[in-house]
């Protein structure tokens, strides 16, 4: 929060509650888990993962605020990706839809998505204004906007993704991940956890994958008018002190 | 003719525009002049639906311009801007961008052809498009926006950013296509080149019509409004 402070990012408030709202919602969550797996019931479990799926549908619609439909949007790819991702690992049965498995990766995947999408909607967000001129270039030549807006789209795919394939490259170099790190703590043997987390990373960049192509392509069309004009309302962009950047 | 506005308006958030009527004929040099945020701009922007009036009707060959197809009336009216945007790649990429949008082939002798139209030389073909001169990127975007075929061209004061040289050959190349019978809408601060190139004008003051006719009407005008603006006395608004 200094740091943020220090450097006038304006992110103090944002860091604070975030931090206030993990440490309840972790307490909650190991309650609610502890009677969910008590329970093992399918219903029960599908509406946890719906749930945990609105819930971070809601927190990364935040990014695009304005965009029409945005939540549906956003809700939409985040659980298309889970779906594509935990049915994979469902139909290679490396897991089973009981819920000590089929939650905790599925947090896995929700957490990782909600990234994807909220960096997605940020990066759409300044390189259509970044590249407002060539767009408009580009329609003023009978482009449709899906034209207009190819660079645009590779530009978000490219900074919503490349965080992932970092990851990829430093993997057990730099970092061991959350799971195998867990595995490893719990007592299982080292090599079992490699596979467990070689198989959930390769999953987590298909999820990542999926959810940003799906924002990417959902949500730029919000930036257009029906007669496919730029909505230069949604072309601002707010500075700390609320000064307007065209 | 090329347009009719009926009574447009247009706001955004405050009123932009205010009870527009004007004709455009075919084949004219119609100028928009008027100080700046005077709303010659958006004007220019709603004739190609780059936006849309508020109310009011526009009508392009007759017909409402919503009854035609947007890609179709953006194709027909092109739209140079102040400061041409080059896509990455050379000179005849950028030439072919329009046919390459509306997946049409396009010749090399016809790129040739608009080279020359524009007054390029052909050896800049195989240049990259963003390594051109100022004034040379300002007629890639002229040859690019031929390569249409349109019947009306957009003028946005395409030779505001240019050096003296440059906005001659800019100059030189607009008119060549106006007298091959290309209608062009222009706006420019320019008096000078408003004086010498026009055949209409209208003087837009605060998103208002105040004075209007043919360039003589306009430039030996005893109106207040248009002789404070030709002596540089009115206000950027």
């Amino acid at each position: 929060m200094l740091i943020t402070s220090w450097q006038g990012l304006g992110m103090e408030k944002d860091i604070f509650i975030s931090a206030i709202r993990a440490f309840f919602q972790l307490f909650f969550t190991g309650y609610v888990l502890q009677f969910i797996f008590g329970a093992n019931n399918p219903y029960l479990t599908i509406g946890i993962l719906v749930i945990m799926t609105l819930i971070a549908g809601k927190d990364a619609s935040k990014r695009g605020q304005g965009l029409p439909k945005v939540f549906f949007i956003v809700t939409a790819s985040i659980a298309l990706g889970e779906i594509i991702t935990l049915g994979i690992l469902l139909i290679i049965k490396v897991i089973t839809f009981v819920p000590n498995e089929a939650i905790p990766l599925s947090g896995m995947i929700l957490g990782n998505s909600m990234v994807a999408a909220s960096v997605a909607l940020d990066r759409l967000k300044g390189s259509m204004v970044q590249r407002k001129a060539e767009i408009e270039a580009l329609l003023a030549l009978g482009a449709s906007p899906r034209q207009a807006v190819t660079n645009v789209l590779k530009e978000t795919l490219r900074t919503a993704i490349i965080p992932t394939v970092d990851r990829l490259k430093t993997m057990g170099i730099v970092s061991l991940p959350g799971m195998m790190s867990g595995l490893i703590l719990a007592g299982q043997d080292p090599t079992q956890a490699v596979k467990y987390q070689i198989v959930v990373m390769f999953m987590l960049t298909l999820t990542v994958t999926v959810t940003t192509v799906a924002i990417a392509l959902l949500a730029y069309q919000g930036y257009f008018t029906k007669y496919q004009g730029l909505r230069e309302d949604l072309l601002v962009i707010n500075t700390k002190k609320g000064h307007k950047v065209d | 003719m090329d347009f009719i506005l009926k009574d447009v308006d247009l706001s955004k958030g405050q009123p932009i525009l205010k009870h527009i009527n004007l004709t455009i004929k075919k084949g004219s040099i119609f100028l928009l002049i008027g100080p700046s945020g005077s709303g010659k701009s958006s004007l220019l922007r709603l004739l190609n639906r780059l936006d849309e009036p508020t109310t009011g009707q526009i009508l392009y060959n007759s017909l409402p311009i919503q009854s035609i197809s947007v890609q179709q009336l953006r194709t027909e009216v092109g739209m140079l801007f102040q400061n041409p945007v080059m896509i990455k790649g050379s000179v005849k990429d950028n030439i072919a961008l329009g046919c390459k949008l509306a997946k049409k082939d396009i010749s090399e002798a016809r790129i040739l052809e608009l080279l020359d139209r524009v007054g390029l030389e052909k050896k800049l073909l195989t240049k990259e498009a963003e390594l051109l001169s100022g004034g040379q990127k300002q007629r890639v975007a002229l040859a690019r926006a031929l390569a249409n075929n349109p019947k009306v061209l957009l003028l946005d004061e395409p030779t505001s950013a240019l050096d003296p040289g440059a906005v001659l050959q800019v100059k030189e190349a607009l008119l060549e296509q106006n007298q091959a019978g290309l209608t062009l809408v222009w706006v420019t601060h320019d008096m000078e080149l408003a004086k010498e190139v026009a055949t209409e004008a209208v003087l837009l003051v605060k998103g208002e019509i105040v004075a209007r006719g043919t360039k003589e009407e306009i430039f030996n005008s005893e109106n207040q409004l248009t002789l404070s603006f030709m002596k540089g006395e009115m206000k950027t608004e």
